[in-house]
This record gives C-alpha cells, sequence and structure tokens, in this order.
C-alpha cells in the first residue's frame, strides 16, 4: 500500500514534471517567436568586452531569433554618432555605450529610456542586481535615482608596479640603505616618490602616465586630487576646488613626479603606456585597470606574471578614477524591449563571467571573486578593491568642458609654461565663470 | 517658318538671340538642326549650368543657411534646453575667448609654414624634373605616392615613426649620435612635427601642378634666352617664374584652403597639445562642435573661417593680377 | 671639362630625384612592414625590418567584414568620381565658352563651396539624409562628397576646355553638329587627359575622406578609413591590424596612382595649369 502510494505519487510528480517542462518548452518557443524577424543594433566602444560579446552574441541570437548587429567605434565617433543619433531622434542604435560623464548629459534629456519598468515588468529574475559593484551601479548607471544603464565594462586608473623588481633582494637592501625603510608597494605618496626615484636610471623609468591633452590629461591628474582632497572637482554644492591648497600641492606632487617619466609622455595616451610597461622600461605607472590584460599576453608582452596592481597611495585617501562604459537602451529604439532583453542577457551573471572570461573588466562580485578568473587574470583583486575606492568624475552635463579647461591647465604646468599654482586658479577663475553661466552659482 | 523666326538667329557663342545678317543666311541650316528645344527662351549657357548649380545650392544650401541660422542660436546639446536666439553673442564670445586667438596664430604660422615650404620644395622638385632623368616617369609616381595615401593612415604611421622610444625616426637619429627626441611632446617641436608630415604629404601635389606647368610652358622663349646669353638665374627670374604664375596660384590656392582646415593630421598626431602649441582652428571648432555639443558655437566659428578663408583667396588673386 | 660638369651635374640630379622618392615612399614601406610584424617586434629596438607575419591580415580578414567595406569604398568612390564628372563638365563647358552677367562670380561661389569647413555642413547634412532614409548608405557619401568633388571639376576642367579652340567645334557645328554633338564628338574626346587627371582627384579625395564617412554611415555602408579608425581607440592602438588595413586601404590608390601617373601630368599640362 504504501508502496502503491509512492509509486502513485511518484507518477505524478513524473507527470508534473513533464508537464511543466512542456510548458517551460512551450514558453521558450513563445519567446523565440516574440524577437523573430527583430534585429537590435548596439554601439560599443572598440574594446575586448564588445568583441567578446560579438563572439557570445550567436547564443542569444539561436535562443531568441533576434539578430544582433554589434558595431564598435573608437572614443570620438562613438560620442558623435549618438549624439547625432539623440540629436534627430533617429533610433538607428537601439543599444549605446556611454561614458560616466556622457551619464548626466543622457540623464537630463532622456535619451536613454529608464530601465526600471522593463526591469519589473520582462526582468529576468535571475539577474541578482545586488552582486554588481554598487558604485558602478550608482556612479555610473543611475541618474537621479533611476537607472539608466547597465554596467558592462568599468574601468579604473590605478597602479601597476613590477613585481619583480620591487621583491628583488638586491633592490630592496639598496632602497634600505638609501631610504631607511623597505621597498614595498607605495601605500602613502611619499612611498611612490621614493620608489620612483630608486627606479630612475638608465633604460628605466621610474613613473609613467598619459596626461597628453584633452581628457587624458584631466583623467591622469584625477587620482591624485581626489587622493589629496576627498572631493571630485566639485564639491557638494557644485563649487569649483581646484584652486584649492590642496588641489595645489596635489598638481604639484603630480608634476614633480615626471621628473621620474619619459619626458616624451606628456603627449601620451594609454596605448604608449601599455607598451613602455610592456617592454620593461618602467617601474611603476599609473594605468587603465582593463589593460592589464595585455600586460599577461605572452605574444605582446615581455612582463608575463610580474605585474602586480594597488590603488593609488595614500595622502587624505586612497583613490582611482572611475571610468569605462555602460550600456543604454535608447529612447529612440523600435525594438526597445528585445533590446532591453538582449542587454540584461550579456550583462547577466553567466555571461558577464564569460565576457570576463575572453577579457572584458569584472563588474560583478561574482566574477571578480571567481577563483579560476582571478588566477587567469591577476589584476580582478586589485581592480575590485579600486572600484570600491574610486571617484567619479563631476556628474554635470557640462563636465566635458570643464574638463577641457582643467586638462589645459595640468598641460600647462607640465610643460613649465605656468607653475601649478598659476595654472590652477587661471582654470578655476575660467571655470567658476562658465558654472555661473551654466546655472550653478559660486 | 514666320519671318521672326528667320532674322531672328540663336547664337551659342554670344548665347543669346541675336539679329541675323544677310550673309548669315546659310547658316539658317546649322541653326535649324539644333532640336526644337535647344532653341531655347532660356539659352543653352544656363542649362548647361543648371545641373551643377541645383546640385550645390541642394546639397550646400540648406547646410549653409542652416548652420548661418545656427551661428545665431545658443544651442548645447549636452543640455534639454535646445536652441535660444542670442544674435551676434556667438560671435561676440569667438573674439573675446582668448584660446580663439592663439588657435588662430597656431593656424596662421602652420598654413604659412606649410604653404611657402612646400611650394619652395615642390617648385625645386619641378624644376630638377626639367632634367634628363632616367626612368622619369617611374621617379616621378613614386614622387606622388603621399599625397594619394589616406591621411588617417599615414597619420597613424607617423606617429608610430614618431615614438620616441621605439620610432624609427628617433633609431636613425641615434644612429648619428642625435639621442631622443620628443617630436610630439616637447613644446617647441610639437607644430613642427605637424608640418614635417604634412609637408611630407602634399609637397607631391605642389610638385605636380608646377611640374604640369612647366611642362606646357613653350620652348621657345628658352631658346632665345639661350642664344642671348642669360644666366640660369635670369632664365628662372624672367622667363620661366612668370610663365608659371598660373599654375603657381592653383597650387598655393588649394594647398592653402586645405592647409587652413588641418583637421585629421593635427588629431591623429596631438590633439592640439601640449598645452594649446599646436591647437588649429578646425581642432578648435571641432571640440566645440562635437565634443562639447556646442553646435551654435561651432557653426559661428565655420562662419568665421569661411570668410578668413574666402579673404586669403581673393588676396591671392589680387595680388597676381597686379603682378601681371 | 664641360663635359665633366654636365655629367657630374646628371648624378647630383639623380641622386637627389633618388633621395626625394626614399623620402616620399619610406613611411608606406614602413607601414607595409609592420603590417607584417607581430606587437613584440613592433617595438624591438633596434628595428627589426623585415618580418613575414600575416596573423594581423587574418584577424581582419576574419573579424571584420571588409570585403563589405573594401567594396563600399570603391563603389562610392566611383559614384562620387562619375556623378560630379557628369554634372561638373557641362558647367565647367559653359563658363569656359559663354560669358554672362556674373559668371565670375557664379563661379568663385562655386569654388567657395569647397572652401567651406566640413564641421559646418554635416550636421545639416545628417539631418537631411535621415528626413530622405539615405543615412548608412551608398548614396549619402556620393552625395556628400559631390560638395566637393563637383566645385573641383568645374575648376580644372574650365582650363582644359578653354584650351581646346573653338574653330574645331564651329567647323563641326557647320558639319551639322549641334552644339551639344559638336561637344561630345569633338570636346570631349579632345579632353581625355584632361577628364582623367581630374577624375584621378575626384576618385582619391573620396578613397581617403573620413570624416563624412564617419557620420554618415554607421556599419552597411562604411568605408576603409573608418574601418582603420576602428583600430586606433583611446585605449589600444592595434599597430598591426591599423597598419594592416591602412595597407589594404593604400594599396588600391597607390596602385592606380602608379599606373596613371603619367596620365595626371599630361592631362593637367594640357589645361588647367596653363597660362
Amino acid at each position: 500500500m504504501y508502496v502503491k502510494k509512492s509509486g502513485m505519487a511518484g507518477c505524478a510528480a513524473v507527470i508534473c514534471t513533464l508537464l511543466v517542462f512542456g510548458l517551460l518548452v512551450q514558453v521558450a518557443d513563445a519567446q523565440e517567436k516574440l524577437y523573430k524577424g527583430i534585429t537590435i543594433k548596439a554601439l560599443l566602444y572598440a574594446q575586448p568586452a564588445a568583441w567578446a560579446v560579438e563572439k557570445l552574441k550567436g547564443d542569444w541570437e539561436r535562443q531568441t531569433g533576434a539578430k544582433v548587429i554589434i558595431e564598435t567605434s573608437e572614443y570620438g565617433g562613438l560620442w558623435e554618432k549618438q549624439l547625432m543619433d539623440f540629436m534627430a531622434r533617429t533610433g538607428t542604435y537601439d543599444i549605446v555605450a556611454f561614458d560616466i560623464p556622457w551619464n548626466p548629459i543622457h540623464g537630463e534629456s532622456g535619451n536613454l529610456l529608464p530601465l526600471g519598468p522593463l526591469m519589473e515588468r520582462i526582468g529576468d529574475p535571475g539577474y541578482d542586481i545586488a552582486d554588481v559593484v554598487p558604485r558602478v551601479l550608482k556612479l555610473h548607471c543611475t541618474w537621479k535615482g533611476k537607472i539608466i544603464g547597465l554596467p558592462f565594462a568599468p574601468s579604473v586608473n590605478f597602479l601597476f608596479y613590477r613585481k619583480d623588481l620591487l621583491e628583488d633582494p638586491i633592490e630592496k637592501a639598496a632602497f634600505q640603505a638609501k631610504y631607511g625603510y623597505d621597498l614595498r608597494v607605495p601605500e602613502t605618496m611619499q612611498q611612490l616618490w621614493d620608489v620612483s626615484e630608486h627606479f630612475t636610471r638608465e633604460g628605466l623609468f621610474g613613473w609613467a602616465d598619459a596626461p597628453k591633452r584633452g581628457e587624458h590629461a584631466t583623467w591622469a591628474w584625477f587620482p591624485f586630487f581626489c587622493a589629496w582632497t576627498d572631493e571630485s572637482f566639485l564639491d557638494a554644492d557644485n563649487k569649483v576646488i581646484i584652486d584649492s591648497r590642496e588641489a595645489v600641492d596635489s598638481l604639484e606632487f603630480f608634476v614633480n613626479l615626471h621628473k621620474f617619466a619619459p619626458s616624451a609622455s606628456v603627449s601620451w595616451g594609454h596605448d604608449e603606456v601599455t607598451t613602455l610597461i610592456q617592454t620593461k622600461k618602467v617601474a611603476v605607472a599609473l594605468h587603465q585597470a582593463e589593460l592589464s590584460s595585455a600586460m599577461e599576453n605572452p605574444e605582446e608582452s615581455e612582463v608575463v606574471g610580474l605585474i602586480g596592481y594597488a590603488p593609488v597611495p595614500k595622502k587624505k585617501v586612497e583613490s582611482a578614477g572611475l571610468g569605462g562604459m555602460a550600456i543604454g537602451l535608447s529612447a529612440y529604439s523600435h525594438n526597445s524591449e528585445a533590446a532591453f532583453k538582449f542587454m540584461e542577457w550579456i550583462t547577466n551573471p553567466s555571461t558577464a563571467r564569460r565576457v570576463a572570461e575572453l577579457g572584458g573588466p569584472p563588474f560583478r562580485r561574482s566574477v571578480i571573486n571567481d577563483p579560476e578568473l582571478s588566477a587567469k587574470y591577476p589584476y580582478f583583486k586589485a581592480f575590485g578593491a579600486a572600484l570600491d575606492a574610486a571617484f567619479a568624475r563631476p556628474r554635470i552635463p557640462q563636465y566635458v568642458e570643464l574638463s577641457e579647461v582643467v586638462s589645459a591647465a595640468v598641460q600647462a604646468a607640465l610643460i613649465k609654461e605656468k607653475t601649478p599654482k598659476s595654472a590652477l586658479e587661471d582654470g578655476a577663475s575660467k571655470i567658476r565663470e562658465m558654472m555661473e553661466k551654466w546655472g550653478y552659482p559660486q | 517658318m514666320t519671318i521672326p523666326d528667320l532674322v531672328h538667329y540663336y547664337d551659342q557663342k554670344l548665347g543669346k538671340m541675336t539679329l541675323l545678317k544677310q550673309d548669315q543666311r546659310s547658316r539658317v541650316i546649322a541653326f535649324q538642326k539644333i532640336p526644337f528645344f535647344r532653341r531655347p527662351s532660356l539659352p543653352l549657357k544656363y542649362i548647361l549650368i543648371l545641373p551643377t548649380v541645383i546640385t550645390l545650392l541642394a546639397v550646400t544650401i540648406f547646410p549653409l543657411l542652416f548652420s548661418l541660422n545656427l551661428s545665431f542660436h545658443e544651442w548645447d546639446l549636452k543640455t534639454p534646453v535646445g536652441a535660444r536666439f542670442i544674435g551676434l553673442a556667438n560671435f561676440i564670445a569667438i573674439v573675446n575667448d582668448p584660446v580663439f586667438w592663439v588657435s588662430m596664430k597656431v593656424t596662421f604660422v602652420f598654413t604659412f609654414c606649410v604653404v611657402s615650404l612646400q611650394f619652395l620644395l615642390g617648385l625645386g622638385l619641378a624644376l630638377l624634373f626639367t632634367k634628363e632623368i632616367i626612368g622619369k616617369n617611374v621617379w616621378r609616381s613614386i614622387i606622388f605616392l603621399p599625397m594619394m595615401a589616406t591621411p588617417v593612415a599615414v597619420g597613424a604611421t607617423w606617429k608610430y615613426m614618431f615614438h620616441s622610444f621605439f620610432g624609427i625616426i628617433n633609431y636613425f637619429l641615434s644612429l648619428v649620435n642625435v639621442s631622443g627626441l620628443d617630436w610630439l611632446g616637447n613644446p617647441s617641436l610639437a607644430l613642427f612635427s605637424i608640418m614635417i608630415v604634412d609637408t611630407w604629404q602634399w609637397t607631391p601635389f605642389m610638385f605636380l601642378i608646377l611640374h604640369a606647368g612647366l611642362e606646357s610652358i613653350p620652348r621657345e622663349p628658352f631658346e632665345a634666352a639661350k642664344v642671348e646669353g642669360a644666366s640660369r638665374w635670369q632664365v628662372l627670374r624672367y622667363i620661366t617664374l612668370p610663365l608659371l604664375r598660373h599654375a603657381a596660384l592653383i597650387a598655393l590656392v588649394v594647398r592653402t584652403m586645405d592647409a587652413f582646415k588641418v583637421y585629421d593630421l593635427v588629431f591623429l598626431l596631438t590633439r592640439g597639445g601640449p598645452s594649446y602649441i599646436t591647437e588649429t582652428l578646425s581642432i578648435y571648432t571641432f571640440r566645440y562642435g562635437f565634443r562639447f555639443a556646442r553646435i551654435g558655437y561651432a557653426a559661428a566659428l565655420s562662419y568665421v573661417m569661411l570668410f578668413i578663408i574666402i579673404a586669403i583667396s581673393r588676396i591671392y588673386i589680387r595680388v597676381l593680377k597686379r603682378a601681371s | 671639362m664641360a663635359r665633366r660638369i654636365a655629367i657630374m651635374e646628371r648624378i647630383l640630379v639623380h641622386c637627389a630625384v633618388a633621395v626625394v622618392a626614399t623620402i616620399a615612399s619610406f613611411p608606406i614601406f614602413w607601414m607595409i612592414c609592420t603590417s607584417l610584424k607581430t606587437r613584440l617586434e613592433t617595438f624591438a629596438i633596434p628595428p627589426k625590418w623585415i618580418s613575414f607575419n600575416l596573423a594581423n591580415y587574418k584577424s581582419i580578414l576574419l573579424v571584420e567584414s571588409i570585403a563589405t567595406f573594401m567594396m563600399n569604398s570603391v563603389v562610392i568612390s566611383l559614384g562620387a568620381t562619375a556623378s560630379a564628372l557628369i554634372i561638373g563638365v557641362f558647367a565647367a563647358y559653359s563658363f569656359a565658352r559663354f560669358s554672362f552677367r556674373g559668371s565670375r562670380d557664379l563661379a568663385f561661389w562655386i569654388l567657395s563651396i569647397r572652401m567651406f569647413p566640413p564641421i559646418a555642413s554635416i550636421i545639416p547634412l545628417y539631418l537631411i539624409m535621415r528626413f530622405i532614409h539615405l543615412l548608412d548608405t551608398q548614396l549619402s557619401l556620393v552625395i556628400a562628397y559631390t560638395t566637393f568633388n563637383l566645385p573641383f571639376v568645374v575648376w580644372m576642367m574650365i582650363g582644359f576646355f578653354q584650351e581646346i579652340p573653338e574653330e574645331l567645334e564651329e567647323s563641326a557645328m557647320i558639319d551639322g553638329c549641334s552644339r551639344i554633338g559638336a561637344f561630345f564628338r569633338v570636346v570631349l574626346p579632345l579632353s581625355t587627359p584632361g577628364l582623367i587627371a581630374t577624375s584621378i582627384f575626384c576618385f582619391i579625395f573620396s578613397w581617403n575622406e573620413f570624416i563624412f564617412a564617419l557620420t554618415l554611415t554607421s556599419y552597411d555602408a562604411r568605408t576603409m578609413p573608418v574601418v582603420i579608425s576602428t583600430f586606433l581607440t583611446e585605449h589600444r592602438v592595434l599597430w598591426g591590424q591599423l597598419t594592416g588595413a591602412a595597407t589594404l586601404t593604400v594599396i588600391p590608390v597607390l596602385v592606380f596612382g602608379l599606373i596613371l601617373g603619367k596620365y595626371l601630368v599630361r592631362g593637367l599640362t594640357l589645361g588647367a595649369v596653363k597660362a
């Protein structure tokens, strides 16, 4: 009797399972029909994460029947294309990648669809948004409390250092003799200075970064500014503080640190720094986290396994600049539902892990802490820590214009056209004037 | 055929109806062969120009007017505010912006230096090619290569060649014991480096035009000069150069116009840096137009640029007329 | 003695020409060399001169649909050249043969369009193209390129047509040709060298154009210069692939130029630059 009962229960369970399964298959079928014939166009920044998506998108296309076109562009083109597309409300692109400074612009102008309602209506319950690094979600993907993007390829700039040099016993002894303390990964600005000074010699530079004209110069100085002031360029009331005493000190330090850097670096972008590190010509450098995968590639690098990663050392606080790309859903998209599902799919926990495996930067705790991946990409641990310490550049739509003035000031100080103090004072008064005009009373 | 039709003759050369003279009656035959619609009230000369004018109007008049209109508006695409009429304020802001004047200076220095350098080099080359040279056509075709190469491609290649550590140029210099020049980072070299690339790319154009100009000069004056026993310098000064005037004008006007608008090279090599050392007008305009999305201001700037370019080419033409 | 000086001079002339030709071709040679290197070789000191590694080309050919983009470049450049020529020669002929009130101003207006900085026309052109649903089509670039090709054609061809003696047309007309007939049967054939020179220029301008191509196309009508730029991002410069794509872009025009170089000179000699 008992046996019989359980047998019946078993049968019932099997039937139930079959029914549920059948239902699921039908739902999946229905979904397939739902997106059949739809073409989604995504405008992404030409970077490893985008190339990974290009490789993986086939899986989603097979699942849903939709077609996905990935268009990649360099930075300037990325901005111009979305600018034109949004201005004309063409809807050419369903999905666009955007940098942090563009978040307030798209947020204010309503170019990107708030994702909250879509998430509620058709969101994937397994998406686990709590898994995303909170600072990335808050600073990059949210505008005025609304989520307008999903994290995709965040980035920070932090320290790349040569582990082999810093752990070398002979160097350690020499350093100890000269500075009176142990050689280690710099934790304070003074230590950074000493380490850079120590390693500057024939054929080796103690320091390198990429402060060329434009956003780069601002971006290279930014973590130093934050470390000194614990603020972004604007304080909580949007008042300009780039000429404060701490700010001037930080720029002075930054400019002096360039004694140990190649003098040509004033025209350098990130790629020159990558090359310098890869060819063993620099001991410590400020560099982009996501480019560390290039250090570990034996086809192009002589420093495989020799590079360590750390946040920018502490002054008032530890810091790093937060940047990179998030992806948003165009408000003028004709297929917003399918596009949203695709965005969700490429950033969900399992695809995010596959993207990271192919060289994209991680933005989920589960991926950052994944032991297998951290073994493959040693920068994950420091990257996770830096994301938590990272500062976002001022969140106002006019940031790019502000940054242009800052960048000119940094460059003027670097080529000794002006002293750091006068460069920043000139810059600050110009920015104040601009801020007044934009409606932020100073 | 009515009488008035007969006495009025459509003269294509003058492009209008003229009275038919008695002795030209025979040409009426030719007139009759002109298809009916060509005997028109709208003369042929206008019909021929019309497609060009219509096309250019279609593709430029709207953009031109649109930009002109924009130049009187403040329109910042970064904000949701939209366009706002502000009269001449953009133009006033332009002349009050010190960066504008810096970029004017940079642009003028750049244009003047590259155009004169390219002209002299091109002229020298063209004169060289009046000599007997084995395999002339091949050499010539090789020298034309730079101006045909895609600017984006060669600009990037030059950036790589200028690299202070891995660049081939510094490698060559190191062979003669000159070490590590910062071609693009050194404030006193950066603009010069861009000039080098521009000169490399566009001297062939000057050479081509001047060379073709020299080829088209008749031989007789030279032979006469030889008979008279004129020195090489005198031949150059009093025969070659004056005869080359028209070719030189074309080459100079085209190159000045393009050098004044230089964008790709500066963008690829320095982005206007270090500081504002290589900030040309078009870099400045593009920054406002695209990066800052201040399209009203950028439109005003491009009108300023257009006026300057037109003024310069008018001056060229006037100077040349006076010289002749 | 005089003969020895003459020989010395000949040698010097040849040396000078060889030096100039070397300088002119070196960057292009270097670009091709670089495209055949691995990244590590790219940054070797002293430089590695010759290497033969096709990995860069493989990755370009595999990842990007380069054939489509190449085809776009070809079609757009040919289309733009042809349309500018077809429209422009008539206007040039008219300017060369007839004069009427304001004709000089009209000619100057046409030239001044070529001077207009592209930044000013990009945004309005984008709006037009969107309005007539031509964004990201080959046709949109063909139209955009007439803004600089058409004025160029008109200005170049005026010179050629002026060089052709009018008597030739008149005699043709007396033989029964219409004016248009005379233009097609007499004037155009005589100005073939000029047409070739002008079309070479138009083709090169169109082939190399970047800014319009970047803004008016997205994927379907993308041209080669835009493809090159995607290897030159803010974060990575993929020198191997970049120079590989650049080589693929430059080689066709260079071959074209090497073959047609002499027509360029001959064409210009007969017309445009004559006093």
